[in-house]
């Protein structure tokens, strides 16, 4: 399976999402990067699994 | 003023050779910036160089044999261990660590994953223990958080839920390390595995540090990170440039990820100076580098702590906060130091039971050093030590032992309890036989080498080091028996016993031995900087310049910062007045150490033959910073400071401590009356050489053999500073005199043997025995005496101290026999051709 990593530029107070796979970026940040990470990997994977029982 | 903060970062095996080259590139931003605001250096390591022992001797100022932490395991005391042996734990440390000495006076203290540290000690403040990133074990169901983890126990919860398990790293955490993940077969190749295992460890400990600061930050809080040890030990031979040993297709793979995991820490580290404030002094320490160039070895041993060959004898250091310079390179640091300069930072007292020293050249303004006796006769306050009967549960060492197994540092243990309690026993006794060796306490390393080699077979790296012991302490017929009881063991090589034999025979001062062993071990494959040097060396002892410079010349080329080779090659040009080219190479070390005795040593002859007192007065103090007992540069120094710079008062500084603390040199010639001494000194006295000596020579006829000695030698049972002239001389001294040899020399010995019946022949001729063949009984009786004395003397004398030298082959090759005895004394070989014919001359005046 290829994996892509998509770049983008970003200036500073950008809100950035929070991949749902992570990034060393948000290990780098501690527990905070850890939490927000967690997060977002709990919420993407309520959406697929509503995605996958509303089909 | 303000309370002292410090925030203590420890990266193990942090290497300046890769932080300087990832910084030029521009990839280390943080780490460059921080640099610029700090004083920094090399960081000296100890050894033997395993983790455990060194982080404890940082975090307590003392060596192995005093803290008590001697390896990666210890026998464990718990009898339902399954394996007889554990993880050492912190409560087989014996002394206080700086957090222990911060809490009794008061200052809170925070600490993260230190080595060793479990179980977490009840401090005041936070601690949460090395086993607190472990996997959870293969058997094991849940992952639980091994008991007494964390102090206080109440936060093992927070804790629990901030590491990072190995199963939720994805490809966008990997591939910044391994851009060719995906092509990988990881059934065969566990290295990505092993990766992803480090990185969720790194991040498992830095959730803890970076959650203890927002949440509970602490006087003093430190963090130990084991990630750049454990990335370079995975790939360390895969980082450029390429060797020629790497397969490929692996280096491919893997060449991106030693930087990968430098400038992951470069991020972690801009997380954590934002969560720290401008009174915050922040260290950042290393234990050892890591070799990730030419050095680094392409075989590891096959034995427990086998992988410590990869890292490199200097560690990283940088210190920025109030009160500290800033951009400043330091030197002369050593991992040992740590304690003491964080106890100054404090204000407070260093134990004078403590090795290492606080490092004050950091300070803009450095203040007084306060000492205590010892720490651990401070009673006062809470020092949030453990009760030493804390037993452990088991379940955490298996967790414990994994990661260690996978790393190389240890084997699988078996099931046999009694023969892995044995061989973690001996594993702790070989790390203290090395830790004396580096000390050169042989009197206790060799007990600890001569039950290892014999226990095992001889196993090569127990003979090494015990022949190292033998060699350095003269035990030379010591060091031979153990060749050859090498040569049968396993692992034993050929180019190994050469080398071995080769090294015997330098210690014995007999380089045309040294050379031809050398050169064989070559022949045999052991073509390595180290013996190129060896090669070198004996071709400059024997006068042969040209082919030591080739020698020396190759062995820079396999490694150029071998400074035994460039000191060598410096010497050539010495000898050939070419003082100027001679320093090219001498400065070549001391740009990169600053103390280097031997060195320095040569700097400063070099600049005194050019005629430049004041540098030369520079270079010989620099000696003595570092070897404050060398004699002869001391001497040299006093002289320049009295006649070449006009300060009689320096002069008189060092001509008091020379009076008062060290002792000359005098080298004794001896050996049964008639044997050929009067010879040898003849042909001393001609190639040049510092015989002391004079025309009175013996008052008595009985002496009349007793040619080219010395009046003073037969007054020495009255008055012992007669030999006062003698210092750094030859002198020849009748066997029954030696008793009364002053104690304020040391001494060397030539010893001249000759068949007892050409003695006999000899000493009779013109005597009613003359080529009767008996003995005249008085004659007899004082040769048995003289003989008891001369076996005694080479019983009680270090074999290294000792030149024995064959009458027939003074005759035979005096040549050789000149150069001999120029190496036994530590001078260059003599320019002074001498043949048989002149022998034959002097036979003749003499006899």
């Amino acid at each position: 399976m290829k994996y892509k990593i998509e770049k983008k530029l970003y200036s500073a107070n950008d809100k950035l999402p929070i991949p749902p796979d992570g990034s060393l970026g948000l290990l780098a940040l501690g527990y905070k990067g850890l939490i927000a990470w967690r997060k977002a990997r709990e919420a993407a994977n309520q959406q697929n699994q509503e995605k996958e029982s509303g089909k | 003023m303000k309370k002292r903060k410090v925030l203590l970062i420890g990266w193990d095996s942090c290497e300046w050779k890769v932080v300087n080259d990832l910084m030029a590139k521009g990839l280390m931003p943080t780490l460059q910036k921080f640099l610029s605001e700090a004083s920094s250096g090399k960081f000296a390591t100890l050894e033997p160089p395993v983790s455990p022992i060194l982080w404890t001797s940082m975090a307590t100022g003392k060596r192995m044999e005093h803290h008590g932490i001697h390896g990666f395991l210890e026998p464990d005391p718990n009898p339902n261990s399954p394996s007889g042996i554990r993880a050492v734990s912190v409560t087989s440390r014996k002394v206080k660590a700086i957090w222990n000495m911060l809490n009794q006076k008061g200052y809170s203290t925070n600490v993260i994953s230190w080595w060793p540290s479990h179980p977490a000690e009840p401090v005041n403040g936070l601690m949460v223990s090395n086993f607190y990133h472990l996997d959870k074990p293969a058997k094991a169901e849940e992952w639980e958080l091994p008991e007494g983890t964390v102090h206080p126990v109440e936060l093992s919860e927070t804790f629990k839920d901030l590491r990072v398990s190995g199963n939720e790293i994805t490809a966008a955490h990997i591939l910044p390390f391994i851009p060719e993940v995906m092509k990988v077969n990881q059934e065969e190749d566990k290295i990505v595995s092993f990766v992803i295992g480090t990185l969720a460890h790194t991040s498992t400990v830095h959730n803890a540090i970076t959650w203890t600061l927002d949440n509970r930050p602490a006087d003093f809080n430190a963090v130990y990170y084991e990630g750049l040890d454990h990335f370079s030990h995975a790939a360390m031979k895969f980082h450029p440039p390429k060797r020629d040993s790497v397969d490929g297709q692996k280096y491919d793979f893997y060449k991106h990820v030693v930087t990968g995991a430098y400038r992951f820490h470069d991020m972690m580290l801009e997380t954590l100076l934002k969560q720290v404030d401008e009174d915050t002094t922040v260290i950042i320490c290393s234990d050892h580098g890591f070799h990730p160039d030419h050095l680094r070895p392409v075989v590891i041993p096959k034995e427990p702590s086998g992988p410590t060959v990869e890292h490199s004898p200097y560690g990283f250091i940088a210190i920025k906060g109030p009160g500290i310079k800033k951009g400043h390179t330091f030197h002369g640091a050593n991992v040992i130091d740590l304690c003491p300069t964080l106890l100054h930072l404090y204000d407070l007292p260093i134990g004078k039971d403590m090795v290492g020293r606080p490092l004050l050249q950091i300070y803009e303004q450095p203040q007084k050093v306060e000492y205590i006796d010892s720490w651990e006769n401070f009673h006062e306050g809470y020092s949030g030590q453990h009760d030493p009967e804390k037993v452990q549960d088991t379940y955490a060492e298996a967790s414990a032992m994994e990661q260690l197994i996978e790393l190389g540092y240890i084997e699988n243990p078996s099931e046999d309890k009694t023969l892995n309690i044995r061989k973690v026993t001996e594993e702790a006794d070989y790390m203290m036989g090395r830790n004396y060796l580096e000390q050169s306490k042989f009197e206790l390393a060799i007990p600890l080498f001569e039950k290892l080699a014999a226990a095992n077979n001889y196993e090569a790296r127990f003979a090494n080091r015990l022949f190292s012991c033998y060699v350095s302490t003269g035990k030379l017929s010591k060091a031979k028996e153990l060749i050859e009881k090498q040569k049968s063991a396993e692992g034993s090589s050929e180019p190994g016993v050469l080398l071995a034999e080769g090294l015997i025979a330098t210690a014995m001062n007999d380089p045309y031995l040294a050379n031809d062993k050398f050169n064989k071990a070559i022949q045999n494959g052991m073509g390595n900087s180290s013996t190129y040097y060896l090669i070198g060396n004996s071709y400059l002892a024997m006068g042969m310049k040209k082919e030591a410079e080739k020698m020396f010349r190759k062995s820079l080329e396999l490694d150029f910062e071998n400074n035994s080779a460039l000191i060598g090659l410096g010497y050539i040009f010495e000898l050939e007045k070419k003082y100027e080219e001679a320093l090219d190479f001498y400065f070549q070390i001391t740009d990169r150490i600053l103390y280097y005795p031997r060195a320095h040593a040569r700097i400063g002859k070099c600049f005194y033959e050019l005629g430049l007192y004041d540098q030369c007065a520079n270079a010989y103090e620099m000696v003595l910073i570092s070897a404050p007992r060398d004699l002869k540069t001391r001497k040299q120094l006093a002289h320049i400071y009295k006649d070449k710079l006009n300060n009689q008062a320096k002069a008189d500084g060092h001509f008091k401590l020379i009076e008062k603390y060290l002792k000359g040199e005098i080298t004794v010639v001896t050996g049964l009356p008639g044997s050929g001494q009067s010879l040898l000194l003849d042909l001393l006295i001609k190639a040049g050489l510092p015989v002391f000596y004079d025309s009175v020579g013996a008052p008595d006829p009985a002496y009349k053999f007793f040619r080219y000695g010395h009046s003073a030698v037969f007054k020495l049972g009255k008055d012992k500073k007669v030999l006062d002239g003698a210092d750094e001389m030859i002198l020849r001294v009748l066997p029954k005199q030696m008793v009364h040899l002053p104690s304020h020399f040391n001494y060397k010995y030539i010893l001249v043997n000759r068949n007892e019946a050409e003695i006999q022949q000899f000493l009779q001729k013109g005597t009613p025995f003359a080529n009767k063949g008996a003995y005249d009984p008085k004659m007899g009786e004082d040769l048995m005496q003289n003989k008891v004395i001369i076996s005694k003397l080479i019983e009680d004398t270090p074999e290294n101290l000792v030149l024995t030298l064959e009458f027939r082959d003074i005759c035979e090759h005096p040549s050789r026999t000149l150069n001999q005895i120029c190496s036994f004394l530590g001078l260059p070989p003599v320019d002074f051709k001498v043949d048989k014919e002149i022998i034959k001359d002097l036979l003749t005046s003499l006899y």
